[in-house]
């Protein structure tokens, strides 16, 4: 029987799901500099080692550099998150991935942002394809298609 | 936006946009110039690839280095909030047109509006691209002209496949970025 004041199990669970999700996370402060992340986000980061703390989020996501002082102002004065959809990542693989970065506030531990970072590599794969289907015809037909994509049912 | 004025050159990073609608050479302009490869096969944009380059640019009489922060984004009429976001930050931006269609030259101003609503100081200059295309072109060089003085944009007839006046349409943008 579960209790509901099994803090420990809870944990445990909500560990389990950020991994079985491959959700990346990372707090960084208003100097936008690695404060602690979980063991998911260098996969994710540009050039990055395993040991990411204190260094600046621009140079492990440079989709960041030119939104620097959105993100300072957002870290005093706490505002609605900041999202770029789908950003595509190379890997060294030849593989491509996507991900959504979001950045929100937490101003109840101070001036410090919280990172996720979350997988939309299985959707937006087919998203793309979906896409690519309707411009190939759209170009066949010589006409022009505006609009973004329907999305699939997944 | 980051300057160092050290001894040695000045060093600064600044984040490009290239807009356009679909299949008009975003993403192959963008490889032409990063990777100086291209390839025939379309293969459609989803969401955001960022690319970086470095490139050195006159600044001050002397040579800075500058890293272009490229976007190459999905072409897209619809401007909704990731959209906003994908675009705030720019310090210029390559408005593509495809010379094959028409519609993709009339289609630039809703793109240079949106831009100007998020990133006012924008350097912006227009790209007539698949130049190599002879046959089937659908827009004449003075329509290109045209468009361009109309938004008072340097223009340049580029083409991803041979790799004509790319390279010297962005180390133009460079130049202006600094200017």
């Amino acid at each position: 029987m579960i209790t509901p004041v099994d803090k420990e199990l809870e944990a445990w669970v909500h560990a389990h799901v950020v991994k079985k999700q491959n959700i990346a996370y990372a707090l960084v402060d208003e100097q936008l500099r690695i404060l602690a992340s979980n063991e998911a986000l260098p996969q994710w980061a540009v050039g990055s080692s395993n040991n990411i703390i204190e260094q600046s989020l621009l140079e492990l996501f440079p989709e960041l550099i030119g939104v620097e002082d959105i993100l300072r102002q957002l870290a005093r004065d706490p505002d609605l998150p900041f999202v770029l959809p789908q950003i595509q990542r190379s890997l060294p693989d030849g593989a491509t991935r996507y991900f959504n970065l979001e950045i929100e506030p937490l101003p109840q531990f101070g001036h410090v942002l919280l990172v996720i970072i979350t997988d939309v590599t299985t959707q937006t794969h087919l998203e793309q394809q979906l896409q690519q289907q309707q411009h190939e015809l759209s170009l066949q037909d010589g006409t022009k298609l505006s609009g973004p994509p329907m999305r699939p049912d997944i | 936006m980051i300057a160092e004025d050290k001894q040695a050159a000045a060093k600064f990073n600044k984040k490009v946009c290239i807009l356009g609608d679909f299949s008009v050479g975003k993403t192959s302009l963008v490889r032409r110039f990063i990777e100086g490869i291209f390839s025939e096969k379309y293969l459609s944009t989803i969401g955001v690839k960022v690319d970086r380059k470095a490139i050195t640019v006159p600044y001050k009489g002397e040579t800075a280095h500058l890293t272009m922060i490229v976007w190459d984004l999905a072409g897209s009429e619809k401007f909704t909030q990731a959209r906003a976001n994908y675009l705030r930050g720019a310090a210029g931006a390559i408005l593509v047109c495809d010379l094959t269609r028409s519609a993709t030259l009339a289609s630039l101003s809703g793109y240079i509006t949106d831009l100007r609503q998020l990133s006012p100081t924008a350097k912006l200059l227009l790209a007539a691209n698949k130049f190599d295309l002879v046959e089937g072109q659908q827009i004449a060089f003075p329509q290109v002209e045209a468009a361009a003085n109309r938004f008072n944009l340097p223009f340049f007839l580029t083409s991803a496949k041979t790799g004509a006046a790319v390279e010297l349409m962005f180390q133009r943008l460079g130049q202006m970025l600094l200017e």
